[in-house]
């Protein structure tokens, strides 16, 4: 049965699951929809209202279901706007400074800007009235300052640059990455004006108290920000804070992670992209030579290995040591042998043999090692359908287990102890990359692919892919530790080791809620639909259009109008389903998954009873 | 009758004094004030009403690369999929699963009072790591605080989870959040 066919099923369950006789939920129906509908209006956009509306199309199947074939409704752009509302409040109150700029950009830029439409964007100033309205004072105002709006920027900042001859108008038509670099460049020249003067001969120790923190806060340069401390402490007098938020905390570390984004954007290399924000920020111009030290630009120590490190050849042979894909779609090998006899293994296996994806080649395995960047870990990547891992991860379990090359590469790999061994290592995460490969390939068969690369496809990406995924590998290592014991425990990644432990305590949950702490850059399912409806806009409207004449009088549509009525039927239908497929897929992997939590939690359970003893907190004094 | 007048004059000060947007669960089973700057995390996976677990997980601003702080607040109804009893609850989260990493610490559980009621209280400190995962995995110290409620036939949680070292500034708004608890039963 596909799964589309069993969200056929479970409607009309989910539907019963409501008890409520017909008559009630018709008005139940059209009560919501209107409260929805209404809240996108201008006038209202409620990010409250908006979060009601998510919840309730998310736990009630059912009325989405009817709102995507209501001819009466915009079901893409009720379901699109609430859930941007909704996502821009999390947003708003979840960062600031740098990071809220950082997280700005990425739901402003680009072709499709929800919150553009309801007129907050993209300017930040345009959200201004609205954040006032539904958004507590203190956020509103750390927001303003983190845009860097020229009336956000505080009596220190304000006079200093209206004495240079910036304006508000002028200053605010500017993007916000030129505002940051405008207070960057002034609090540069302006730190430099200041020490030159001996810091105890300052004639305004009073002004110098209020300059030097905003000096601080603007300046992206670490060396201006220590200078500046020993400044003011060599003149004698305590910083004073003048401005709306405490501190712009952008830091290298910040700026190179936006030039990673930026490289993955426009197609240039992560150090390339940098080098030229670092040295935006920094005006120096200057980058240390390779093998330089960034600090002193002393020659760095070499490396010293105690291990031999896998060589090139090495690195493109280990990958069909450890697993391979016979002709009937079956893996063989260590890791097959390793991931076998667990429920999410054993999943992993027969997903890789199935008939039913065989003819797309969805499920054909390319697995293996390549040399990466430091940090990178790799994975499952649908654009080039294999799953490649770094190289490093290899490198670093030799180290610490004592293996060399040389003994990976001997002999019979699977009668090989140290390949098993390595595989132990890595099923966990053979099982992660594998699940999202298998995600990919349910994707294109239910049709649900809608987003296009060159030739490839996928579903749009969002933070449920990550819960599934997670939870498959540590519902594996768990199943592997009720078995092992202690000592597997030990022998795992730290990672692996860790998530094991969330999901034992926690459930898929507790997944779910790691993930939601760590991933800042994901969109939920939330903000992903909002992009995808507002996208879904005009062919909707299109397509009501040609409904309703077509309704009024069959015949009066021309052979074009019939072809493309059609079309944007599917188009449409395919975005539901999208959202559909998504929504029911989360549910049935939470369900099977900790179903298997619970298996596995009832043998490892002792049931001893619990002993409280009046003990004080770990955060002692 | 004296003391239960007594005790609804407190929780009403108490409300009344009680910062932070109202939030009640659904199906009615507690409510709490959400404090500024904490946002409840979207939904997603089974719905409360399948689980039968009811509540929140309220999220914090991120520093840096940290995991960002969260609160959570839930009720585990009778029969809900996660934990059959508190108890268990209370055995798989206050022991680490296989041998403590390094670093890693419990507290014993102690005897707690959460809205007047009998508790469980333990702590730990952890490790999380950052995701996407990156070779070699980094680290974050996590500090965590967790308070069972066994009531109704299953059972309250209240957990803080914060970066280690940011956890005793944090720690007040945790506190504030158990103060405006207000369970059902």
């Amino acid at each position: 049965m596909t799964r589309y066919l069993k969200l056929f099923l479970l409607l009309p369950l989910a539907a019963a699951a409501l008890s409520a006789p017909a008559l009630a939920l018709d008005a139940n129906y059209a009560e919501i929809v209107e409260g929805c509908r209404a809240n996108i209006s201008t006038d209202q956009l409620s990010p409250k209202k908006a979060e009601e509306c998510i919840k309730t199309f998310h736990d009630n199947p059912a009325i989405l279901e009817r709102l995507k074939e209501d001819p009466d409704q915009d079901a893409a752009g009720i379901l699109a706007y609430n859930s941007a509302l909704k996502d821009y409040k999390k947003l708003i109150i979840s960062y600031k400074d740098f990071d809220l700029f950082q997280q700005y950009t990425r739901i402003m830029d680009g072709g499709t800007c929800p919150l553009c439409d309801l007129e907050l964007g993209p300017k930040p100033e345009r959200s201004f009235d609205w954040a006032g309205k539904y958004l507590p004072a203190d956020k509103t105002a750390d927001f303003k300052f983190s845009v860097r709006s020229w009336e956000a920027l505080g009596p220190v900042r304000t006079p200093a640059l209206t004495a240079a001859g910036r304006s508000q108008a002028e200053w605010n038509g500017q993007e916000i990455l030129e505002r940051y670099r405008a207070l960057a460049t002034w609090s540069r020249s302006m730190a430099a004006q200041i020490m030159a003067i001996p810091a105890k001969d300052y004639p305004d120790k009073t002004a110098l108290a209020r300059i030097i923190p905003v000096l601080q806060d603007d300046v992206f340069d670490q060396t201006i920000k220590t200078k500046l401390d020993e400044y003011i402490k060599a003149s004698g007098v305590k910083p004073v804070k003048t401005g709306p938020s405490a501190a712009a905390k952008a830091s290298k570390e910040k700026v190179a992670k936006t030039a990673a984004a930026a490289a993955a954007l426009k197609g240039m290399s992560t150090d390339d992209q940098a080098g030229k924000l670092e040295d935006f920020f920094n005006g120096t111009g200057h980058r240390p030579a390779d093998g330089l030290d960034a600090k002193t630009g002393a020659k760095a120590a070499p490396k010293k290995y105690a291990y031999t490190p896998l060589s090139p050849a090495d690195i493109s042979n280990l990958g069909p040591r450890l697993l391979t894909q016979k002709a009937d779609g079956s893996l063989s090998g260590p890791l097959a042998q390793e991931i076998k006899g667990t429920k999410s293994g054993d999943e992993i296996l027969a997903f890789y043999k199935d008939k039913g994806f065989k003819g797309s080649g969805t499920n054909t395995l390319a697995f293996g090692f390549e040399p990466m960047s430091k940090g990178l870990f790799g994975g499952w990547n649908w654009a080039r359908e294999d799953i490649k891992l770094n190289s490093e991860l290899v490198n670093d379990w030799m180290k610490k287990n004592k293996v060399t090359p040389d003994m990976l590469f001997t002999g019979d790999p699977d009668k090989n102890k140290h390949l098993a061994g390595l595989s132990e290592y890595l099923a966990p995460t053979l099982v992660h990359e594998s699940t999202h490969q298998r995600q990919t390939a349910k994707d294109k068969r239910e049709g649900i692919d809608l987003f296009k690369y060159g030739s490839k496809s996928n579903s749009y990406y969002q933070m449920e892919k990550e819960t599934e995924a997670f939870s498959m590998d540590a519902s594996f290592t768990a199943e592997k530790y009720a078995k092992r014991g202690k000592a597997y425990a030990e022998r795992l990644d730290s990672f692996d080791k860790s998530n094991m432990d969330v999901f034992l305590k926690q459930g898929v949950d507790g997944i779910r809620l790691s993930n939601h702490k760590a991933y800042d850059t994901k969109d939920s399912l939330d903000g992903e639909a909002a992009k995808q409806f507002v996208m879904a806009k005009s062919t909707s409207m299109r397509l009501q259009a040609l409904q309703a004449k077509k309704a009024e009088n069959p015949s009066s549509l021309t052979a074009a109008e019939k072809a493309d009525l059609e079309k944007l039927k599917t188009e449409m239908n395919s975005k539901f389903k999208w959202y559909s497929v998504t929504m029911s897929d989360s549910v049935e992997a939470e369900k099977k998954i900790n179903e298997w939590r619970e298996e596995t939690r009832l043998k490892l359970s002792k049931n001893r009873s619990i002993k409280e003893k009046p003990v004080p907190t770990l955060l002692s004094p | 009758m004296i003391k239960l007048t007594l005790m609804s004059l407190f929780f009403c000060a108490l409300s009344a004094s009680a910062a932070g947007a109202p939030y009640t669960c659904e199906g009615g089973y507690f409510s709490i004030a959400i404090p500024a700057g904490w946002t409840q995390t979207p939904p997603g996976g089974q719905p409360a009403s399948a689980k039968k677990i009811y509540g929140v997980d309220l999220l914090a601003a991120a520093q840096g690369k940290s995991p960002a702080p969260s609160i959570t607040v839930k009720f585990f109804a009778k029969g809900n999929t996660l934990f059959k009893t508190p108890d268990i609850y209370v055995q798989l989260n206050s022991r680490p699963i296989g041998d403590a990493a390094e670093g890693e610490r419990y507290s014993d559980v102690t005897a707690a009072r959460v809205a007047g009621k009998k508790a469980h209280s333990f702590e730990r400190k952890y490790f999380e790591f950052s995701k996407p995962r990156t070779v070699p995995a980094e680290k974050t110290a996590m500090f965590e605080r967790h308070l069972v409620v066994p009531a109704g036939g299953g059972f309250y949680l209240l957990m803080f989870s914060v970066p280690f070292n940011n956890a005793k500034a944090l720690l007040p708004q945790f506190d504030a959040v158990v103060k405006s608890f207000r369970p059902k039963y």
